[in-house]
Protein backbone atom coordinates (compact mmCIF):
# COMPACT_ATOMS: atom_id res chain seq x y z
CA UNK A 1 0.00 0.00 0.00
CA UNK A 2 3.12 2.13 0.73
CA UNK A 3 4.31 1.59 -2.01
CA UNK A 4 1.62 2.05 -4.21
CA UNK A 5 0.57 5.59 -2.36
CA UNK A 6 4.43 7.17 -3.28
CA UNK A 7 3.46 6.47 -6.86
CA UNK A 8 0.21 8.24 -6.59
CA UNK A 9 -0.66 11.21 -8.62
CA UNK A 10 -3.49 13.99 -7.58
CA UNK A 11 -5.81 14.18 -10.40
CA UNK A 12 -8.05 16.87 -10.82
CA UNK A 13 -10.37 18.19 -13.26
CA UNK A 14 -8.37 20.34 -16.38
CA UNK A 15 -9.21 23.99 -16.45
CA UNK A 16 -11.24 24.95 -19.10
CA UNK A 17 -8.66 26.67 -22.05
CA UNK A 18 -9.97 28.35 -24.76
CA UNK A 19 -8.62 26.98 -27.91
CA UNK A 20 -6.72 29.30 -30.63
CA UNK A 21 -8.96 29.65 -33.74
CA UNK A 22 -8.39 27.75 -37.02
CA UNK A 23 -10.59 30.49 -38.99
CA UNK A 24 -8.47 33.64 -39.86
CA UNK A 25 -11.34 35.13 -41.80
CA UNK A 26 -11.20 36.53 -45.45
CA UNK A 27 -9.25 40.12 -45.64
CA UNK A 28 -11.87 43.25 -45.33
CA UNK A 29 -12.43 44.66 -48.60
CA UNK A 30 -14.27 47.88 -50.11
CA UNK A 31 -16.91 45.43 -51.34
CA UNK A 32 -17.72 44.05 -48.03
CA UNK A 33 -21.11 44.26 -46.90
CA UNK A 34 -20.80 46.45 -43.57
CA UNK A 35 -19.51 48.77 -46.04
CA UNK A 36 -22.92 49.21 -47.73
CA UNK A 37 -23.94 50.72 -43.70
CA UNK A 38 -21.14 53.70 -43.54
CA UNK A 39 -23.08 56.69 -43.00
CA UNK A 40 -26.42 54.59 -43.64
CA UNK A 41 -28.20 56.22 -40.66
CA UNK A 42 -29.03 59.78 -42.47
CA UNK A 43 -32.59 59.71 -40.10
CA UNK A 44 -30.32 59.80 -36.92
CA UNK A 45 -29.84 61.83 -33.97
CA UNK A 46 -26.13 63.22 -33.38
CA UNK A 47 -24.40 60.98 -31.16
CA UNK A 48 -21.23 60.65 -29.31
CA UNK A 49 -20.37 57.14 -29.74
CA UNK A 50 -17.87 57.44 -26.69
CA UNK A 51 -21.12 57.28 -24.56
CA UNK A 52 -22.68 53.99 -25.38
CA UNK A 53 -23.09 53.12 -21.80
CA UNK A 54 -24.83 55.94 -21.43
CA UNK A 55 -26.92 55.67 -24.33
CA UNK A 56 -27.47 52.08 -23.09
CA UNK A 57 -28.37 52.94 -19.62
CA UNK A 58 -31.19 55.47 -20.87
CA UNK A 59 -32.61 52.81 -23.51
CA UNK A 60 -32.94 50.04 -20.40
CA UNK A 61 -34.26 52.26 -17.87
CA UNK A 62 -36.98 53.57 -20.19
CA UNK A 63 -38.24 50.55 -20.87
CA UNK A 64 -41.65 49.96 -19.00
CA UNK A 65 -40.68 46.61 -17.34
CA UNK A 66 -37.30 48.29 -15.70
CA UNK A 67 -39.83 50.60 -13.76
CA UNK B 1 -14.30 46.36 -33.40
CA UNK B 2 -16.40 47.20 -30.85
CA UNK B 3 -19.88 48.88 -30.25
CA UNK B 4 -19.21 51.99 -30.35
CA UNK B 5 -16.86 51.74 -33.76
CA UNK B 6 -19.97 50.52 -35.42
CA UNK B 7 -22.03 52.93 -33.99
CA UNK B 8 -19.60 56.34 -35.20
CA UNK B 9 -19.54 54.14 -38.81
CA UNK B 10 -23.12 54.04 -39.61
CA UNK B 11 -24.47 57.14 -37.91
CA UNK B 12 -23.16 60.43 -40.27
CA UNK B 13 -23.97 62.79 -37.51
CA UNK B 14 -22.01 60.79 -34.82
CA UNK B 15 -18.88 62.85 -33.78
CA UNK B 16 -16.26 60.01 -34.78
CA UNK B 17 -18.05 59.63 -37.84
CA UNK B 18 -15.00 60.64 -40.08
CA UNK B 19 -12.47 59.05 -38.11
CA UNK B 20 -13.78 55.94 -37.86
CA UNK B 21 -14.83 56.19 -41.90
CA UNK B 22 -10.66 57.10 -42.38
CA UNK B 23 -10.06 54.03 -40.22
CA UNK B 24 -12.36 51.38 -42.11
CA UNK B 25 -10.85 52.39 -45.06
CA UNK B 26 -7.53 51.99 -44.06
CA UNK B 27 -8.07 48.31 -42.70
CA UNK B 28 -9.95 47.32 -46.50
CA UNK B 29 -7.07 49.31 -48.59
CA UNK B 30 -4.89 46.99 -46.36
CA UNK B 31 -6.78 44.80 -46.38
CA UNK B 32 -6.61 43.49 -42.67
CA UNK B 33 -8.61 40.85 -41.02
CA UNK B 34 -11.33 41.85 -38.48
CA UNK B 35 -12.88 40.17 -35.09
CA UNK B 36 -15.68 40.98 -33.23
CA UNK B 37 -17.34 39.22 -30.94
CA UNK B 38 -20.72 37.65 -30.36
CA UNK B 39 -21.17 39.59 -27.18
CA UNK B 40 -20.00 42.90 -29.26
CA UNK B 41 -22.99 42.37 -32.03
CA UNK B 42 -25.44 41.84 -29.01
CA UNK B 43 -24.48 44.89 -27.55
CA UNK B 44 -24.28 46.83 -30.91
CA UNK B 45 -27.41 45.81 -31.89
CA UNK B 46 -29.15 46.72 -28.46
CA UNK B 47 -27.07 50.27 -29.06
CA UNK B 48 -28.61 50.77 -32.11
CA UNK B 49 -31.97 50.21 -31.27
CA UNK B 50 -31.71 52.61 -28.62
CA UNK B 51 -30.03 55.03 -30.62
CA UNK B 52 -30.91 54.70 -34.72
CA UNK B 53 -34.05 52.37 -34.28
CA UNK B 54 -35.50 49.08 -35.47
CA UNK B 55 -34.04 49.14 -39.34
CA UNK B 56 -30.86 50.13 -38.66
CA UNK B 57 -30.31 47.73 -35.70
CA UNK B 58 -32.07 45.12 -38.33
CA UNK B 59 -29.90 45.76 -41.15
CA UNK B 60 -26.77 45.54 -39.33
CA UNK B 61 -27.33 42.50 -38.00
CA UNK B 62 -27.86 41.57 -41.92
CA UNK B 63 -24.81 42.53 -43.16
CA UNK B 64 -23.32 40.91 -40.75
CA UNK B 65 -24.50 37.44 -41.87
CA UNK B 66 -22.59 38.37 -45.14
CA UNK B 67 -19.49 40.38 -43.59
CA UNK B 68 -15.68 38.99 -43.93
CA UNK B 69 -15.23 39.83 -40.16
CA UNK B 70 -15.33 37.02 -37.99
CA UNK B 71 -17.34 36.62 -35.08
CA UNK B 72 -16.14 35.14 -32.36
CA UNK B 73 -18.33 33.09 -29.66
CA UNK B 74 -17.44 34.27 -26.30
CA UNK B 75 -16.49 30.78 -24.89
CA UNK B 76 -16.55 29.49 -20.70
CA UNK B 77 -13.12 29.78 -20.82
CA UNK B 78 -13.55 33.68 -22.28
CA UNK B 79 -16.28 34.42 -19.91
CA UNK B 80 -14.33 33.84 -17.14
CA UNK B 81 -11.13 35.01 -17.85
CA UNK B 82 -12.93 38.06 -18.17
CA UNK B 83 -14.63 38.19 -15.03
CA UNK B 84 -11.06 37.55 -13.58
CA UNK B 85 -9.74 40.63 -14.85
CA UNK B 86 -12.69 42.35 -14.00
CA UNK B 87 -12.40 41.40 -10.34
CA UNK B 88 -8.59 41.92 -10.28
CA UNK B 89 -9.49 45.69 -11.66
CA UNK B 90 -11.62 47.20 -9.02
CA UNK B 91 -10.08 51.02 -10.02
CA UNK B 92 -11.45 50.16 -13.35
CA UNK B 93 -14.63 50.40 -15.65
CA UNK B 94 -14.66 47.43 -17.69
CA UNK B 95 -17.99 45.76 -18.75
CA UNK B 96 -17.92 42.56 -19.53
CA UNK B 97 -18.22 42.44 -23.25
CA UNK B 98 -15.44 44.50 -23.20
CA UNK B 99 -13.19 42.76 -20.97
CA UNK B 100 -14.03 39.75 -23.35
CA UNK B 101 -13.09 41.50 -25.99
CA UNK B 102 -9.70 42.00 -24.43
CA UNK B 103 -9.26 38.43 -23.62
CA UNK B 104 -10.31 37.31 -27.59
CA UNK B 105 -7.87 39.57 -28.55
CA UNK B 106 -5.16 38.28 -26.50
CA UNK B 107 -6.09 34.90 -27.78
CA UNK B 108 -6.34 35.92 -31.58
CA UNK B 109 -3.11 38.15 -31.02
CA UNK B 110 -5.01 41.34 -31.96
CA UNK B 111 -2.95 44.31 -31.17
CA UNK B 112 -5.59 47.04 -32.41
CA UNK B 113 -8.63 47.92 -31.79
CA UNK B 114 -11.32 50.02 -33.57
CA UNK B 115 -13.14 51.91 -30.78
CA UNK B 116 -14.03 55.43 -29.42
CA UNK B 117 -14.93 54.25 -25.56
CA UNK B 118 -11.01 54.63 -23.63
CA UNK B 119 -11.87 50.79 -21.93
CA UNK B 120 -9.14 49.19 -24.04
CA UNK B 121 -6.78 51.49 -23.98
CA UNK B 122 -7.17 51.16 -19.69
CA UNK B 123 -6.63 47.11 -20.70
CA UNK B 124 -3.30 48.13 -22.64
CA UNK B 125 -4.64 47.64 -26.40
CA UNK B 126 -3.87 50.36 -29.14
CA UNK B 127 -6.58 52.26 -30.24
CA UNK B 128 -6.81 52.84 -34.57
CA UNK B 129 -8.80 55.93 -33.71
CA UNK B 130 -10.30 58.28 -30.69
Amino acid sequence: MRAQAKHAVRVAPRAPRAKRPRTRGRPMTFDDPLFELIGSATDAAPTDSSKKYEYLAEAFANKPECE
Amino acid sequence: MDSSGYLALINPRDIYHQQVVEAASRIARQQWRTYTTNYVIAEAHALFLARLGYQHASAFLRQFERSSAVIVRVGTADDQQAREIIYSYSDKRFSLTDATSGVVMERYRVGVALISDHNFLQYGFAALWL
